[in-house]
């Protein structure tokens, strides 16, 4: 679902998704999982070695991380080779990691409201032309910062999503529909997918591709108002395409058991509507 | 178990066999259609006198059920309602959230359903979902039969530890699942009686205030806990490529989804296999088999 709203950003900015650099505050269970799946994204566009190390800063309570001890971060956290050369060290603050490598992506799931600061937004939005701010901790009161400061602050350039839903933002005469990053449209469409499949495993590639297609739904209209996210009442036909993108990529990786004919119609032919079925008397 | 019979009839239209008569019937949420049974099955199903006069369509239904729902200012009130209507009628509740997703996703999912979890004792109505518990060590597949339907295919597990950032909620934590499921219902059509919530309930140290005796296991939570995150630990260590993505550790809920096909339970006590014998659409008669194993699970 994050990694749906970096490459919906990275599309409303016009840059291509080798380019986005990305800061992630909050290196737990929920980071690790974003930045593992963006890394994956980013491999697959051909980039390598260094430059994909470097495309992902974690910072965690601590600061930025550096050689992480812990095993289920290790192969993300920076080389103290690789932070020193950008000025940067272990438990460096946000602030100066921003500063240091210029984000097109600030992505929060740290739980720690207000983490993103007037001083922190503005550094970025002066660095980059349309910098991606997403505060995606839970609940509202958790929210690492409010869309309508992102906004303020940007200039109206910031292209924000939230974890919580947020009203919309009145900017520069026109309403910005503030797009909800609900794990809602990825889910479910995934567990469809793999039923419909009856996909032996879940890889990698089956949510890159609920990612890709999820951010290729967004409308004409979304897209004009910056939103990056669809609107939540279109969830049921938004599930329907990301099981079925979730289908063809269990069936291309071979891991699906009952591939079916029509992806698309299988998806269609499974989905329960919530109407009363007729009765048989038994 | 029950089988929820469920056919395609000539016409493409969905059809149930009911068995259950009377009372019975209207309090069993999957049967229940209340006022929307029309005269003639009310005859046949032992429904006469049971129920208003009137008839009515399922439209005028959600209406209603709208209405009585938004009534209520309250998120924790709205989810109290909500929660009622899945359990008295499963087709108008996902008929009614699935028309106004944008309005009640944020009642049945998060945020307010974190609170929900929070507050579970207190608002507690009736029971859903599997609490599977250490008690329950060696009799697994016993109480695994003892889940509401026989063709399940999409289970949701929580460990209920880290409840949306919330911590640890006991047997509160059961609200995750129940929401996540209605979400894959009123999202991908899964069918309501092919889903599971469960609960590895090992107990919680967190009291949380309630009127009364708390619905949690207490006592043993600390010693339980500590078997609980070794199993994990090790199950983890056995690779993640058992484990779906999303799950244990990596989920941002700390909720294990057990995908299709077998998958891992940390508890080291329940390996849910499904075999289904492969008739009908694979509907109606695919079973739900629960095997105790003793150590880490496995495949």
């Amino acid at each position: 679902m994050a990694v749906a709203g970096i490459f919906a950003a990275a599309r409303a900015a016009g840059r291509r998704l080798a380019d986005e650099r990305v800061v992630l505050a909050g290196a737990g269970a929920a980071g690790v999982g974003i930045a593992r799946l963006f890394r994956a994204a980013l491999e697959r566009e051909g980039v390598a070695a260094d430059a994909l190390l470097g495309a992902i800063a974690l910072v965690d309570s601590k600061g930025l991380v550096v050689g992480a001890e812990d095993e289920y971060r290790r192969d993300l956290a920076w080389s103290p080779e690789l932070a020193a050369a950008r000025g940067l060290c272990t438990g460096s603050p946000l602030l100066e990691v921003v500063r240091a490598t210029k984000p097109t992506v600030l992505l929060g799931v740290s739980g720690v409201p207000g983490l993103f600061s007037e001083e922190i937004v503005r550094t970025m939005a002066a660095q980059v032309e349309r910098p991606a701010v997403f505060p995606l901790s839970n609940p509202t009161s958790s929210s690492e910062a409010r869309p309508s400061d992102l906004l303020a602050w940007s200039g109206g350039r910031a292209l924000v999503a939230t974890g919580s839903p947020f009203e919309p933002v009145e900017w520069d005469g026109r309403r910005v529909r503030i797009g909800q990053g609900n794990n809602a449209f990825v889910f479910p469409g995934v567990g469809l997918g793999v039923l419909v499949s009856e996909a032996r495993e879940v890889t990698d590639g089956m949510f890159a591709a609920a990612a890709d297609t999820l951010a290729a739904q967004l409308s004409g209209e979304d897209r004009e108002t910056g939103s990056l996210f669809p609107r939540i009442s279109e969830l049921r036909g938004i599930t329907a395409k990301v099981a079925e993108a979730v289908v063809r990529q269990a069936v291309s990786e071979r891991v699906a058991r009952n591939p079916p004919e029509d992806p698309a119609e299988a998806v269609a032919t499974a989905m329960w509507d919530p109407v009363y079925p007729a009765i048989d008397v038994v | 178990m029950e089988a929820y019979r469920r056919k395609r009839g000539a016409d493409g239209r969905e059809r149930v066999e009911i068995r259950l008569r009377g009372p019975q019937l209207l309090n069993h949420p999957m049967y229940n259609r209340a006022t929307a049974f029309a005269r003639d099955e009310r005859r046949s199903l032992g429904l006469e006198g049971l129920l208003p006069d009137v008839t009515s369509s399922m439209e005028q239904q959600v209406l209603r059920a709208y209405g009585n729902i938004v009534r209520k200012s309250e998120p924790l009130e709205r989810f109290i309602g909500l929660a009622a209507l899945q359990d008295r009628n499963e087709h108008l509740f996902y008929r009614v959230l699935g028309d106004h997703l944008e309005e009640f996703l944020p009642i049945v999912y998060t945020p307010t359903v974190g609170l929900a979890c929070q507050q579970y004792s207190r608002i507690f109505r009736r029971a859903r979902g599997l609490w599977i518990t250490p008690e329950h060590k060696g009799r697994m597949s016993e109480v695994l039969t003892n889940n509401p339907y026989e063709d399940v295919r999409l289970i949701v597990v929580t460990d209920n530890e880290r409840i949306l950032g919330l911590g640890d909620q006991g047997a509160g934590g059961m609200g995750i699942p129940v929401g996540k499921l209605a979400l894959y219902v009123a999202a991908a059509g899964i069918h309501p009686a092919q889903t599971l919530p469960v609960s590895l309930d090992v107990g919680t140290d967190n009291e949380q205030p309630a009127e009364g005796r708390p619905l949690h296991r207490l006592a043993p939570a600390a010693a339980a806990r500590r078997g609980l995150r070794r199993r994990r630990r090790r199950v983890r260590a056995r690779g993640q490529a058992a484990l779906p993505e999303g799950a244990l550790a990596v989920g941002g809920l700390q909720a294990v989804e057990c995908l299709p096909a077998a998958r891992a339970l940390p508890q080291g006590a329940a390996v849910v296999q499904r075999r289904h014998p492969g008739h009908g659409r694979r509907g109606g008669g695919g079973d739900l088999r629960g095997r105790a194993r003793r150590g880490p699970a496995a495949r």
